[in-house]
């Protein structure tokens, strides 16, 4: 070993000290810069939009069949607007949301794009979108969305995102199962109680009753649940859970009892049929009579299986409010920073209003949010299509209170959940044990 | 195994205290070669049964991917193959030569750039050498996602977005600082005396470099030629944050539009085209195979 080079690369005292120095000074740099900038101030007026250029672009989350999709819709509107320039870009939803953050901390966000309602707050609040109120009425037409369509993209300062399509809650059934059981779905399942029997009726050897909706990653039924029972899933000030943990103990100790009982599968089986998408999900490989899912959800399972679902509204709490239901919207944003404000509003009215965009498009995202544009599409979709809108659209007419926008740290929440739904399942806490201790991880969460 | 009290040497146990292999001495010996053949080759086919899986995976049709619980499928097709080709709009031959494109040049510019920063480091004396030393250190043990976002801010701002430019150039300015550390522990164990040579006959540094340590070198540039490949290939954050063009997506991210996470993702063509690109992968690795593992083996020995 050669000691001259040794002794070349050794850290002298001065060594030390103008590393020590240069540290400082990077770390210094690093600090003054701010974090996140100041919010937007919200306009007075509709600022006159102009378009410094037409040359837009579009994002997306989904794959290249929804990109296709979507392509077809963008250049039937370069047709009508000929002097615009649009290119569409797409990722899968985490590579989505990934580079959506980046772009945005750089401003350098797509013109118009899709923002998930889980989002909305942090984006709305930090001053990247922009503020569409202006413009409502004034460029974008609300008339088809309605007022409770604006309030899904409403923060403290404004609108910044509009809803182009709604995901709703619904229970897909096996129809042959059920019409062996004799259960008839829309005449005998109006309550929990109700549902809890015919899975009963329909369960047998090595078959379901219902898929366990606890252990997986999206909550919208337990949301459901808590709003029936009178509650929100957020405190007014998003800072805690809005419902008493009798309400989570009741339902948990529902799914536990069908648990015990056999009629919703063992926390391994369910684990293993969510482990690779739709493939191997109970109700899609005949195992399981019922499943709480999405109303876009029932083409998607009557795609991989040859015998016929149905689909049906949720079941509610016989003594619970009546206003309960929500629509987790699909909304889109324009980029504060745009340079092509003109074009990118008519754009967003053009993805919100436009039959014609819709008939491309279809019921990719799930159902579109204007019910002119529903009502215009109902003649060209196929049984389990049509199915889909009209559940959605007669769940839609009915009174709802308005529902809230997820607060930052919603995500953190939502992973507690279904930690909380876990450790039921798999039975290693008891129930009161378990919400207890997700009561204080939530306000953990939140507060962060 | 003891004969008769005396001490036996290993040699001695081998090959017999005549020097020839007794029979049951040599039974053992086989037995034991066995035993490790069996053990290495189950623990083998362990690590590359996911690989295996996929393989039969890719030629199965889509429903009975996840359905079918046996590794062959009950019916074979190739209609995976067809439809992953064109799946995203363009074949997918173009996705594998951005990759290589890509993937060429970066290693091009890191086995220049490395190269000379490790004999700078490693040979020549300048002011401030182990400030900067601790600094090119340093850099490895920043976490990615701290420089992700500051990165992006600096490349969007000069307009490089969506294009090649900030994957490939940042490796002609040495920021592998993994590599570099690499080869200078590689030059510090070559003799001094050779430099000196050289220099007594005439060269300057340059002359050094380019004449006595880099043929020297080649199994740490076959390491980090390797090395920059496969990662660069693999790559998926990057060029998903800069690129936006569809057709210059690279193989990670063409893959990645197969997936569809809200709706029901192709897996079958997802399946085939990443059996297809694990073969560039294949066929750099087996070339550079003697070099890498020699210079694997020898960095800092010599």
């Amino acid at each position: 070993m050669n000691g001259n080079s040794l002794a070349a690369a050794t850290f002298t005292r001065r060594g030390l000290l103008g590393m020590g120095a240069v540290g400082a000074a990077i770390g210094l740099v690093g600090c003054s810069s701010s974090g996140t900038p100041t919010p937007a101030s919200s306009s007075t007026g509709a600022p006159a939009l102009t378009d410094a250029t037409k040359a837009l672009t579009v994002a997306l989350w989904g794959d290249a069949v929804r990109a296709k999709l979507y392509q077809s819709a963008i250049d039937l509107y370069k047709t009508k607007n000929p002097d615009t320039a649009l290119t569409l870009q797409y990722a899968d939803l985490t590579a989505y949301l990934e580079r959506l953050a980046t772009q945005a901390a750089a401003s350098s966000l797509p013109d118009v794009f899709f923002m998930r309602d889980t989002h909305i707050s942090r984006y709305g609040s930090s001053g990247v979108l922009l503020n569409l109120e202006p413009y409502l009425n004034n460029g974008i037409d609300k008339t088809g969305i309605g007022d409770d369509g604006v309030f899904s993209g409403k923060l403290k300062n404004g609108v910044f995102a509009l809803p182009t399509h709604y995901v709703g809650s619904a229970v897909i059934y096996d129809e042959t199962a059920l019409k062996t059981a004799g259960v008839n779905y829309a005449n005998d399942v109006k309550t929990w109680d109700d549902l809890a029997a015919a899975a009963k009726e329909v369960s047998g050897k090595g078959f379901y009753g219902i898929a366990d909706p606890t252990i997986g990653s999206t909550h919208n039924h337990f949301e459901s649940y808590v709003r029936q029972a009178g509650g929100e899933v957020y405190n007014a000030d998003g800072t805690e859970a809005g419902f008493k943990n009798s309400v989570m103990e009741d339902w948990y100790a529902y799914w536990d009892k069908m648990r015990k009982a056999g009629t919703v599968p063992p926390a391994d089986v369910e684990t293993e049929a969510e482990s690779a998408g739709w493939t191997k999900d109970l109700l899609t490989t005949g195992r399981a009579g019922f499943r709480l899912a999405s109303t876009n959800h029932l083409t998607l399972i009557q795609n991989l299986r040859p015998t016929p679902l149905g689909m049906d509204v949720m079941p509610a709490l016989a003594d619970g409010t009546k206003d309960w239901r929500f629509f987790p919207p699909i909304l889109m944003s324009i980029a504060a920073k745009t340079k092509g404000g003109k074009t990118s509003v008519a754009l967003m009215d053009y993805f919100i209003n436009s039959p014609e965009a819709a008939a491309l498009t279809r019921l990719s995202q799930g159902a579109p949010s204007s019910s002119k544009v529903r009502d215009s599409l109902l003649p060209s979709l196929n049984p389990q299509e049509k199915r889909f809108i009209e559940v959605i659209s007669s769940e839609l007419n009915q009174p709802r209170r308005p529902a809230q926008i997820r607060p930052a740290g919603a995500e953190a929440f939502n992973k507690a959940v279904t930690q909380t739904g876990q450790q039921i399942a798999f039975g290693s806490a008891s129930i009161k044990d378990a919400v207890a201790n997700f009561m204080s991880e939530a306000k953990r969460a939140l507060k962060a | 195994m003891q004969a008769k009290g005396r001490p036996v040497t290993s040699q001695k146990l081998l090959t017999g205290r005549a020097g020839r292999a007794t029979k049951s001495e040599a039974r053992i010996r086989k037995t034991r070669k066995l035993i490790a053949h069996v053990l290495i080759i189950a623990f083998g086919s362990l690590m590359l049964y996911p690989l295996v899986w996929m393989l039969f995976a890719s030629f199965k049709p889509q429903d009975e991917i996840f359905s079918s619980p046996g590794l062959l499928p009950q019916t074979w097709t190739i209609d995976n193959f067809v439809t992953g080709w064109t799946g995203i709009g363009y074949p997918f031959s173009n996705f594998f030569l951005n990759s290589f494109v890509v993937a060429a040049t970066c290693v091009v510019g890191n086995l220049f750039s490395c190269s000379l920063a490790a004999y700078a480091f490693a040979r020549l004396e300048f002011r401030f050498k182990p400030v900067l030393f601790g600094l090119m250190l340093g850099t490895i043990m920043l976490p990615f996602h701290v420089v992700l976002v500051p990165q992006y801010i600096l490349f969007h701002t000069i307009n490089w977005t969506n294009t090649y430019l900030p994957l490939v150039v940042p490796k002609f300015l040495a920021v592998d600082a993994f590599f570099i550390f690499l080869m200078v522990q590689f030059i510090r164990g070559l003799p001094r005396e050779l430099d000196d040579a050289a220099t007594v006959d005439g060269c300057g540094p340059i002359a050094v470099f380019w004449r006595i340590i880099l043929p020297l070198m080649r199994p740490a540039l076959a390491v980090t030629a390797v090395f920059t490949f496969i990662w660069t290939w693999n790559d998926f954050l990057t060029p998903l944050l800069y690129l936006t063009d569809r057709s210059k997506f690279t193989v990670p991210v063409a893959l990645n539009a197969f997936l569809d996470s809200s709706g029901a993702s192709s897996w079958g063509p997802m399946f085939a085209m990443s059996l297809l690109s694990l073969v560039p992968l294949f066929v750099v690795f087996i070339l550079a195979q003697k070099q890498l593992v020699s210079g694997i083996a020898t960095v800092g020995i010599k």
